[in-house]
């Protein structure tokens, strides 16, 4: 296999310092990416596959040799438990049989000698008895050797109800439960019955601690070791003596427990446990019959497992030793796959990255090779085609700049048109300054046709001299100029040599003072137009000799229109404008007529209502004047037929009496009647629809006239109202020019209000306050000043922001209209042309005053209230 | 330790509670009783021939607290050894008995009630004789023989012990055959011994002294009794008093020293 890449072919290996820096670096760097994936992928594969086969292999293995040697382990130590069981009871067999000589002989005289002769032999025999009693047949202990305490001979003790002695008469042979001597030393009773009925019974004490000897010789494994556990769960012998010794409860073992429970041995499932030195261990136990104690063989874990522990090592090191030979194999093996990958991926990241004479080979005559060659040859293909299309996009992308440049310049155009609606000279400016910029060109001038002369609108980079030219005189443009061609029809104009032009030679003045002046060799002219009408051109200049592009002429045609809407915009914006504030002027006005009629209707029908009122008291109230004046006459006439009647001195002097009373009464009722009838009269001639004409009142008495009214008013209302009025009347104030029922509708409104603040003031303050009322007049030359002033309880500023609205009040629903101070507000400022002005301090004063002009001026309407 | 001297034992213990010692090993009462007083908080473990629960040596036989004990268990075989004096002597109608007060005052009166009870049960008479130095243990033997004392019986105690060729050439020169605790007396020339083997015993107490160095508690390593008592009898001695070793005790012998 060969690979190699022309034409370099150091190129190679990855070197992005070698490798060309626009294109190959980044693709090389990817390239390398790809190919550790690959590569690990390929050993991690491979790996995973023995890995796999090894680890199921050696899974399998430790599972059945763990439950082999396990299952091995359990039985050798059943064994083990059973073997030592049998010792246990091999022990106290012989124990049994050294015991069983003594019950040989029957009891009879003269065999106490013997008898105690083979007791001592006993215990030389048995170290394990401490003592032995022999009892004959009836129960009587007939000889006790022990070796601590005296032997007794013949003690005659009866132990006939001793289960010692019963037991072993019924059943040859007793073990007695396992006690513990000082609650220490293990020791129990073994009572056993001669053959012969009349051999008695001998019992032994038998040291247990002996049994050490018989476990301390049971080999279990290294550190294991065997134990016997009595029926009530105690420690009987233990290789550790201090156990014993210790009288150890082994109840609370699980493995102590599971054993008893089933009957000497343990089940297989509890074959793991702790030991009473919190050890764990491998255990398995046997019964000892017919003791009912149980055996147990343990062996530490740890011990117990160390050759399965071996075998795991062992096994792990092969599994370790495979994996390693397996991770190599598959390096070994992704290199070989992954090399030729390599290098056509190197190939054709370079040939991505533009470098087309790219040629990759690879000789390892398989489909990879076949692979190689395809790649070579788009390539070649790749090279043919890139040359061409270069070109083009070149060419395309000039076209594209060249358009984009225009549509910018446009749409900045557009922009400074809706930016500055209106004024026209920012969008003539920029747009001649694009233009000029667009078309290469030196200056440019904007001109304005009106239907009879030109006028300059804008100038761009004018030569000073022909700027100068230009603004000397009016703009004149002669036959054969660009502008004259312009306005006949033609839809641009272009002069390739001006010192050529016809116009020139016959010395058309500003085509002289273009070139000579201005030293323009070229001219491109659009017109302006709306609706096939000239309204202006555009023109620009070249200072030297080179034509314009088809391209500029349609800009500046595209821009010629635009400024043509510029045009027309602003034109329709001002406009706009002047409609708009015609149409705002009227409104207001409308408005202000509305609000008057309102007012007038409003008021209009208040005065119905009042007039109806008190032209219904009239009638009554005249009933009440004429009879009483009637009655003064009768009570005359009655005085006359008393004086002519016979009546004592006494009687006539009561009856005089009387009838002067009953007159002066009379004449009461008909003075008060008559006020009655004038405050009615007054508020008849207050109410009469219309307000009349407008004359010459004396201001004075209108004054005075309305603080009665309104006082006379406010005493009806309330009987117990009372407040001290002030006047201060100018006497100069004289006539004045107005509608007098009208200007007293108003003081009789501003003085009620008065009222009304100075007795709520006074409801809330007590006795000692005094409400006042002053009303004043004073001359000002042309007009008239006239103050209402009370000292209540004043107007707060938010109240006094609104207090001139329609139906806007603060009294309690019911007791005000909000009608009146939008009326006096009508009538003073709308129909006298006078003015209201308010000063107040809450809690101290209000006082309104108002001026009235001397001459009323005649307003929109004629104050016709009808 | 002490030199025979009981009343310089417990300014001993107390120059050893001292030191920073880690176990102090008590062979014989006195010692183990100066030991335990004077530093109670020191592992401690002795070897008594008395009963150590009832010495208030450890708190019982199972779990002894903070000292234990490899038991002697000589003390309470003063009534055995009565009955095996009496058996090699049997004509004995008086037997004597040598004890040592300084071992104990109340010790040495249970035993000395004890092998009186027993004396009484076989129908001897008992002739105590106490003997606290050596001119006393001189003076002792010359009581007992003029009181007409047939047969012996020595006290277990160490300070006897100590003096073991001074008792039996006394006990061969009065012709007073005697029973001791332990092998020794016997092994030297004394009649006979009954009790626990002296050796195995200290074998014991050495076993103990290293489980509690290597940091086995006194508490978990209970009082350990002997179980075999060795009846040991010089035959050579038993000729030279005149006597034949009866049946029964041969029998029962161990061991005979010719």
């Amino acid at each position: 296999m060969s690979i190699s890449l022309h034409p370099d072919t150091s190129q190679l290996r990855p070197l992005p310092s070698s490798a060309p820096a626009d294109s190959a670096t980044p693709a090389v760097g990817g390239h390398r990416k790809i190919r550790t994936r690959l590569f690990t992928k390929y050993v991690a594969l491979f790996v995973a596959v023995v890995g796999m086969a090894l680890l199921a292999n050696g899974v399998f293995e430790v599972i059945f040799y763990y439950r082999e040697h396990k299952a091995a382990l359990i039985r050798i130590q059943h064994e083990q438990a059973e073997a030592a069981a049998a010792k246990i009871g091999q022990f106290v067999k012989e124990i049994e049989s050294q015991l069983g000589w003594t019950t040989q002989l029957p009891w009879s005289a003269g065999s106490a000698e013997q008898r105690l002769f083979d007791a001592l032999r006993l215990l030389r025999q048995v170290p394990a008895i401490t003592e032995l009693a022999q009892v004959d047949s009836t129960g009587k202990e007939r000889l006790r050797v022990s070796r601590i305490a005296m032997n007794v001979i013949d003690s005659g003790v009866d132990l006939s109800q001793d289960p010692k002695f019963a037991e072993a008469m019924a059943h040859k042979i007793y073990y007695g439960p396992v006690y513990f001597r000082r609650e220490s030393e293990p020791y129990m009773t073994l009572a056993l019955a001669g053959a012969r009925k009349d051999g008695g019974v001998s019992i032994a004490e038998v040291n247990l601690k002996l049994i050490w000897d018989v476990v301390s010789q049971i080999k279990v494994g290294e550190h294991g070791h065997a134990y016997v556990v009595g029926s009530q769960g105690r420690l009987i012998a233990h290789p550790d003596i201090s156990l014993v010794l210790r009288n150890t409860d082994m109840s609370r073992l699980a493995q102590v427990q599971a054993a008893q429970a089933g009957g000497g041995t343990m089940p297989d499932a509890l074959q793991e446990a702790t030991n009473i030195q919190g050890q764990k261990v491998l255990t398995a136990s046997a019964p000892i019959s017919p003791l009912g104690w149980t055996m147990f063989v343990e062996l530490p874990v740890e011990e117990a497992y160390a050759s399965l522990y071996a075998a795991l090592k062992r096994l792990a090191l092969v599994l370790l030793s495979a994996s390693i030979f397996a991770v190599l194999a598959g390096i070994l093996l992704a290199r070989r796959m992954v090399g030729p990958i390599k290098a056509l991926g190197h190939g054709a990241a370079r040939l991505g990255g533009g470098d087309f004479s790219q040629r990759i080979s690879i000789k390892t005559g398989d489909e990879l090779e076949g692979l190689a060659d395809q790649f070579n040859e788009m390539g070649a293909r790749l090279q043919e085609s890139y040359a061409s299309l270069e070109k083009k996009v070149e060419q395309r992308t000039a076209e594209l700049r060249e358009t984009l440049e225009q549509q910018t310049a446009t749409a900045e155009v557009l922009r400074v048109i809706s930016s500055s609606p209106g004024d026209l000279v920012p969008v003539f400016d920029a747009m001649l300054d694009k233009a000029m910029q667009l078309c290469e060109a030196d200056f440019g001038v904007l001109n304005t046709f009106d239907g009879q002369s030109f006028h300059t609108a804008a100038t761009r980079g004018l030569p000073a001299a022909y700027d100068s030219y230009r603004r000397r005189q009016p703009l004149k443009y002669g036959p054969g100029t660009a502008p004259a061609q312009l306005l006949e029809g033609d839809e641009f104009v272009e002069i390739a040599d001006l010192l050529e032009s016809e116009a020139y030679r016959k010395g058309e003045s500003n085509r002289r003072a273009l070139v000579d002046l201005g030293g323009a060799r070229c001219l491109l002219a659009v017109p302006l137009k709306k609706d096939a009408r000239v309204v202006g051109n555009v023109m620009i200049f070249r200072q030297e000799k080179r034509s314009f592009s088809k391209k500029q002429i349609a800009l500046l045609q595209q821009f010629a229109s635009q400024a043509v809407i510029a045009i027309e915009n602003a034109r329709l914006l001002a406009e706009l404008r002047k409609r708009t504030e015609e149409l705002s002027h009227s409104l207001e006005e409308l408005r202000t007529a509305q609000d008057r009629l309102i007012q007038t209707e409003k008021l209009a029908s208040l005065g119905q209502l009042t007039a109806g009122i008190a032209h219904e008291i009239k009638n009554p109230l005249n009933f009440v004047n004429n009879f009483s004046s009637l009655s003064t006459e009768l009570i005359d006439e009655l005085n006359g037929i008393l004086q002519s009647a016979e009546l004592d001195n006494k009687t006539k002097e009561e009856v005089d009496e009387l009838t002067h009373i009953l007159k002066g009464n009379l004449e009461k009722v008909v003075q008060h009647g008559r006020r009655a009838d004038s405050i009615v009269k007054n508020m008849l001639l207050h109410s009469r629809e219309g307000s009349g004409e407008h004359r010459a009142a004396d201001i004075n008495a209108i004054v005075e006239e309305s603080l009665n009214l309104a006082y006379h008013g406010a005493r009806a209302e309330k009987p117990g109202f009372n407040v001290t009025l002030k006047r201060d009347l100018d006497p100069a104030a004289g006539m004045v020019d107005i509608y007098p029922q009208e200007i007293s509708r108003v003081f009789l409104n501003l003085v009620s209000n008065g009222f009304y603040a100075a007795a709520k003031r006074k409801e809330s303050e007590g006795e000692g306050f005094e409400p006042t009322l002053s009303a004043g007049t004073k001359n000002l030359g042309n007009s008239v000043e006239i103050r209402i002033r009370d000292n209540g309880t004043g107007i707060p500023p938010q109240v006094k922001e609104k207090m001139f609205n329609p139906f806007f009040t603060t009294k309690p629903a019911g007791e005000g209209t909000g009608l009146g101070l939008s009326m006096t507000y009508d009538i003073v400022v709308k129909q006298h042309g006078g003015t209201i002005d308010v000063v107040t301090e809450p809690g101290a004063f209000t006082e309104f005053v108002i001026t009235l002009p001397r001459a009323l001026v005649e307003q929109g309407n004629k104050g016709g209230r009808t | 330790m002490g030199q025979g001297d009981y009343g310089s034992l417990p300014s001993l213990a107390a120059e050893l509670a001292n030191q920073p010692i880690s176990l102090i090993v008590g062979a014989g009462d006195p010692a183990a009783r100066a030991a335990k007083s004077v530093a109670p908080a020191i592992p401690l473990v002795f070897l008594v021939g008395e009963d150590p629960v009832r010495a208030g040596l450890v708190t019982s036989m199972n779990r002894p607290g903070a000292a234990t004990d490899v038991n002697f268990f000589t003390g309470d075989l003063g009534g055995k050894r009565l009955e095996l004096i009496c058996a090699m002597v049997p004509g004995a109608r008086v037997v004597g008995l040598l004890v040592n007060p300084s071992f104990g005052v109340e010790v040495v009166e249970q035993h000395q009630q004890a092998v009186a009870r027993a004396a009484q049960s076989l129908g001897r008479e008992l002739v105590v004789q106490a003997a606290t130095t050596h001119a006393e243990i001189e003076a002792a033997f010359g009581l007992l023989a003029e009181a007409g004392v047939a047969a012996l019986i020595v006290q277990n105690d160490p300070f006897f012990d100590s003096r073991r060729r001074q008792i039996l050439a006394l006990s061969s020169g009065h012709q007073l055959p005697g029973i001791f605790h332990i092998r020794e007396y016997p092994a030297d020339g004394g009649l006979m011994s009954y009790g626990a083997s002296l050796s195995d015993t200290y074998r014991q107490l050495g076993v103990y002294a290293g489980k509690i160095l290597h940091g086995a508690k006194p508490d978990n390593l209970p009082v350990l009794r002997p179980t075999r008592f060795e009846l040991v009898i010089n035959s050579k001695s038993a000729k030279a008093f005149g006597l034949a070793v009866p049946q029964p005790v041969l029998v029962a012998a161990d061991e005979l020293i010719d």
